[in-house]
C-alpha cells in the first residue's frame, strides 16, 4: 500500500513538474475564457443602453416633460443633450446611434394633437435600431398617457436599475408552486387620461436578483475548467505518443493506466484550483457573486466538469493524429461544447432540433448545474442538469479502460 | 542572388506544403470545420437577438383583437408569435419553450368600444435580462402602434422616423458577414503558423544553414501554399453566408477585400509562427485570441456605440478594419467613422507590420 501511495505521489509530482515546465499550456488554455470574460464585461456596458443625441428646440413645459421622460429612461438611452449641429457631427462620427429632436413649436403642436418627436436613426443593424425604436415608442406612449412607470428597485445588467414598464403594484412574482397562469382577480385601474385604454399587467415567473455579470460569469468559469482540464491532457498525451514516451512506459513497473489517471487527477486539480481562484475573486467583488448558497454542490459541479473534461482530453490525446491536429481538434471541440452549452444564448429560444443537441451537451449541464449551485435557493434541478456530464465521464472512463485493455493484449 | 534559384526554392516550398497537407489532411479538414463551427455558433447568438418566441392567447376574436395581434406581430421584429389556448401557453412557458405569454382578454373589443380600460396580461420567463427587457419594451411599443392606428385623435404626440440607410440589415446577416471576416483571419493565420512551425518541429531546420538561399525563402513557398489552402478552407463558410440569403452589394469588392484579409491573417500567422516554434501552442494562441479580437471589431454593432474607450482599444485588433471592409462591401454599411480606404490601408499596415516583425524575430540559425 505504501509503495502504491509513493508511486501515485511520484506520478502526480511528475505531472505537476510537467505543467510547471510548460506554463504556456496553462496560459494558452486561459486565453479563451479570458476573452469571454472581456465579452461579458463589454456586454454589461450596453445590454439595453444605446448612445443617443437629444436636441431640444422647444423649452416649453411640454418639451420639458418629454425631455424628463427621455432622460429618466437611463436603461434605454445613453443621452447626450446637445444642439442640432453638434448632434449631426456626433451621428456622423458614430458617437451616437441616433438623434432624437424635440422640434421648435412642439408645445403648440402637441396641444392641438399634432405633436411630433423626430428620430434620425443610423440603422446599421436591426438589433440596436429596433431597441431604439421600441424605447422611443415607449417614451411617446408615456407622454401620451400610457400608464407605464419606472421601477428602480430591481437589479439590472451590470448593476444598473432595470426599467419596468409597469407600476410596482402590478408586477406580480408568483410563489414557488403557484399556477403559472393565474386568472386575474381584479380589473386594473387606469390612470386618468390614458388614450390607449390599454395597460400592461406583468407577471414574472421568477424573482431575478442575480446581476447579468454574475449570471454570465458562470459560462466563463466553466470554459476555464473545460480548457484547462482538456487542453493540457490532449497536448501532453499527443506529445507522449509522438515522442515515444508512451512506449517507454511499458518498460517501467508503473501501469500505463496509473500514469493516465495521474494526469487526469493533476489536470483536474489545476482546473478546479483556477476556477476556485476566479470564484473567490468574483465573490469578493462588490457586484460579484454574492453569497454562495450551496458550496458543496459548487465543488461537486466543478470537480465533475474538470474530471470529465480531463478524461475527454486524454481520449483525444490518444487518437492517432499529429499533435498539432489534435490541439486544433481539442480547441474546436471545446468551442462547440461551450457555445452549444448555452454560454451566450438562451437555449430555450433556439429551434427544437438545436435544443436537443444542446441538451446532450455536457457543458450545458455543467453551466446549468453551476448556476443552480450558485444562484438557486433550492437547487432541485441540479442532479438532473449534471446527467449528461456524468454520462460523458462514464463513457470516457469506459473508453480509456477499453483502450488500455486493448494495448495490454496487443503487447502480449 | 540567383533569381531562378529563389523561384525554384519558393516553388519547392509550396509543393512540399501541399504534399504534406494532402498526405495528412486532418489540419485542413479541422480548419474547414472550425470556420463552419465559428460561423454557426455566432449565428446561434444572433438567433436569440430578436423575435422572442411568444405565445398569444386570444380570448377575444374581434376585429380589435386581431388588429392588436397584428400590431404585436409588426412590432420591430420583437415577437415570433404563436396563437394557442391558455393551457398550451402555460405548458410552453413552464417548459421554457417561449419567453412570454401575452393574453388578449375576454371583452377586449367591448371594453374599448365603451372606453373602459383593458389589462393586457403578460407572463414573462424573466431568466434572461436582455430578452425580458425586449418583451417589456416591445409591448408598450405595440400598444402605441395599435392606438395610433385605431384612434389617433386622442393622441398628442407621435413619432416621425427617418433612417440614414435606405434598407434595414437584419442582425443575422450582419453577424454572418462579421463572422466571415473572423473566419478569414483565423483560418489563414492558423494554416500559416503551422507552415512556419512544421520544419522546426520536424527538426528539419538544421538543414537551413546548408541551404543556398535564406531559410525565409523556403518558408515563403510554404506560406504561399497555406494562403491558397486557407482560400479553399474558407469556401464552405462562404457557401453558408450565401445560403443564409446574403447577396453582396459589391461582390467584386467583397472578393478583393476577402483576399486582402486572407493575406493579412496569413502574415499574422507568420509572425506568430516566427515567435512560437510549436504549432500546437501557436494554434492555441491564435484561436484563444480570436474571440477577443472579434468582439472588439464592430462585430455586433458599430464599435463606437460601446463607448470611446472600447472604440480606441478596438483599433488594436486586425479584425476591426476587416469587419468594416466586409460590412461595407456586403451590406453597404459604414460601421467605422474612418473611410473604407483608411480601413484597407490599415489592413495593409497590419500585414506589413506582421511581416516585418516575423523577419526581425525569425531564427536565422538552427534551433
Amino acid at each position: 500500500m505504501t509503495s502504491f501511495l509513493r508511486q501515485a505521489a511520484l506520478l502526480l509530482r511528475m505531472e505537476g513538474v510537467r505543467y510547471l515546465r510548460n506554463p504556456q499550456i496553462l496560459l494558452l488554455a486561459m486565453l479563451p475564457p479570458a476573452s469571454m470574460a472581456v465579452l461579458v464585461w463589454a456586454l454589461t456596458l450596453n445590454v439595453t443602453q444605446e448612445p443617443v443625441a437629444l436636441v431640444v428646440e422647444d423649452q416649453s413645459p411640454s418639451g420639458e416633460r418629454l425631455l424628463q421622460i427621455l432622460v429618466s429612461d437611463t436603461d434605454a438611452y445613453r443621452l447626450m443633450v446637445t444642439d442640432a449641429v453638434q448632434a449631426e457631427a456626433l451621428l456622423h462620427a458614430q458617437r451616437v446611434a441616433a438623434i432624437i429632436t424635440i422640434p421648435g413649436g412642439f408645445a403648440g403642436a402637441a396641444a392641438t394633437g399634432g405633436g411630433r418627436v423626430l428620430l434620425d436613426l443610423n440603422n446599421v443593424d436591426l438589433d440596436f435600431s429596433d431597441d431604439i425604436r421600441r424605447s422611443l415608442d415607449r417614451s411617446v406612449g408615456i407622454f401620451n398617457g400610457l400608464p407605464l412607470e419606472r421601477d428602480d428597485d430591481d437589479d439590472a445588467p451590470g448593476g444598473a436599475p432595470v426599467p419596468s414598464p409597469i407600476p410596482e403594484a402590478r408586477k406580480q412574482v408568483p410563489r414557488a408552486g403557484a399556477d403559472p397562469l393565474p386568472i386575474p382577480t381584479s380589473t386594473p385601474s387606469v390612470a386618468d387620461g390614458n388614450p390607449y385604454l390599454l395597460e400592461v399587467e406583468e407577471h414574472d415567473r421568477r424573482q431575478t436578483d442575480v446581476s447579468f455579470l454574475a449570471y454570465e460569469l458562470v459560462p466563463v468559469i466553466i470554459s476555464l475548467v473545460l480548457n484547462m482540464a482538456m487542453i493540457g491532457t490532449t497536448v501532453f498525451g499527443a506529445r507522449d505518443a509522438a515522442t515515444g514516451v508512451q512506449r517507454a512506459w511499458r518498460t517501467t513497473p508503473v501501469a500505463p493506466l496509473a500514469a493516465v489517471i495521474a494526469r487526469i487527477v493533476m489536470s483536474s486539480a489545476i482546473a478546479i484550483s483556477a476556477a476556485g481562484v476566479v470564484i473567490l475573486c468574483c465573490w469578493m467583488l462588490p457586484r460579484g457573486l454574492g453569497s454562495i448558497p450551496h458550496p458543496a454542490l459548487l465543488v461537486a459541479t466543478l470537480s465533475l466538469a474538470a474530471i470529465s473534461a480531463a478524461v475527454l482530453g486524454t481520449l483525444i490525446g490518444h487518437l492517432p493524429f499529429a499533435p498539432r491536429a489534435l490541439g486544433l481538434g481539442a480547441m474546436v471541440l471545446s468551442t462547440i461544447l461551450f457555445l452549444l452549452g448555452g454560454a451566450f444564448c438562451t437555449v430555450a429560444m433556439l429551434p427544437a432540433w438545436l435544443r436537443v443537441l444542446c441538451a446532450l451537451d455536457p457543458m450545458h449541464g455543467a453551466i446549468d448545474g453551476l448556476r443552480q449551485a450558485l444562484f438557486y435557493p433550492q437547487p432541485s434541478g441540479w442532479a438532473d442538469a449534471l446527467l449528461p456530464l456524468e454520462a460523458l465521464l462514464v463513457l470516457g472512463l469506459a473508453g480509456l479502460g477499453l483502450r488500455t485493455l486493448w494495448r495490454v493484449r496487443r503487447s502480449r | 542572388m540567383n533569381h531562378r534559384l529563389v523561384g525554384r526554392m519558393v516553388g519547392a516550398g509550396m509543393l512540399a506544403e501541399w504534399r504534406q497537407v494532402l498526405r495528412a489532411p486532418s489540419m485542413l479538414i479541422l480548419a474547414i470545420v472550425h470556420a463552419l463551427v465559428l460561423m454557426s455558433l455566432v449565428l446561434l447568438f444572433g438567433l436569440t437577438g430578436s423575435r422572442a418566441p411568444v405565445d398569444l392567447v386570444m380570448e377575444d376574436s374581434s376585429r380589435d383583437a386581431q388588429s392588436f395581434q397584428q400590431a404585436l406581430a409588426a412590432c420591430h421584429h420583437s415577437f415570433a408569435l404563436t396563437i394557442c389556448d391558455a393551457s398550451t401557453a402555460a405548458r410552453n412557458l413552464a417548459q421554457a419553450r417561449v419567453s412570454a405569454v401575452i393574453t388578449i382578454p375576454h371583452g377586449f373589443s367591448a371594453c374599448l368600444a365603451q372606453r373602459r380600460p383593458v389589462a393586457i396580461r403578460v407572463d414573462i420567463d424573466n431568466v434572461n435580462a436582455d430578452l425580458s427587457e425586449d418583451v417589456r419594451s416591445a409591448l408598450p411599443s405595440a400598444i402605441v402602434a395599435f392606438g395610433q392606428a385605431r384612434d389617433p385623435a386622442g393622441l398628442t404626440l407621435s413619432l416621425v422616423e427617418s433612417d440614414r440607410i435606405g434598407h434595414d440589415t437584419g442582425f443575422i446577416p450582419y453577424l454572418a458577414v462579421s463572422a466571415f471576416a473572423l473566419d478569414l483571419l483565423t483560418i489563414s493565420a492558423v494554416l500559416a503558423a503551422v507552415a512556419m512551425c512544421r520544419d522546426r518541429e520536424a527538426r528539419l531546420d538544421r538543414f537551413w544553414e546548408r541551404s543556398p538561399v535564406h531559410p525565409g525563402v523556403l518558408l515563403v513557398g510554404r506560406v504561399l501554399a497555406s494562403l491558397m489552402l486557407a482560400g479553399l478552407a474558407i469556401m464552405p463558410a462562404l457557401g453558408l453566408v450565401l445560403a443564409i440569403g446574403i447577396h453582396p452589394l459589391h461582390p467584386w469588392a467583397l472578393a478583393a477585400c476577402a483576399a486582402l484579409i486572407l493575406v493579412c491573417g496569413c502574415s499574422l500567422g507568420v509572425a506568430v509562427g516566427a515567435v512560437i516554434p510549436q504549432s500546437t501552442l501557436a494554434i492555441a494562441l491564435i484561436l484563444g485570441l480570436s474571440l477577443a479580437l472579434y468582439l472588439a471589431s464592430g462585430a455586433l454593432e458599430p464599435q463606437r456605440f460601446d463607448g470611446e474607450v472600447i472604440w480606441y482599444l478596438a483599433h488594436a485588433s486586425p479584425a476591426y478594419p476587416a469587419v468594416a471592409l466586409l460590412e461595407a462591401t456586403a451590406h453597404g454599411l459604414d460601421i467605422t467613422p474612418e473611410p473604407q480606404l483608411l480601413n484597407a490601408l490599415s489592413a495593409v499596415g497590419w500585414t506589413l507590420a506582421a511581416l516585418l516583425f516575423a523577419v526581425w524575430r525569425f531564427p536565422r540559425r538552427q534551433s
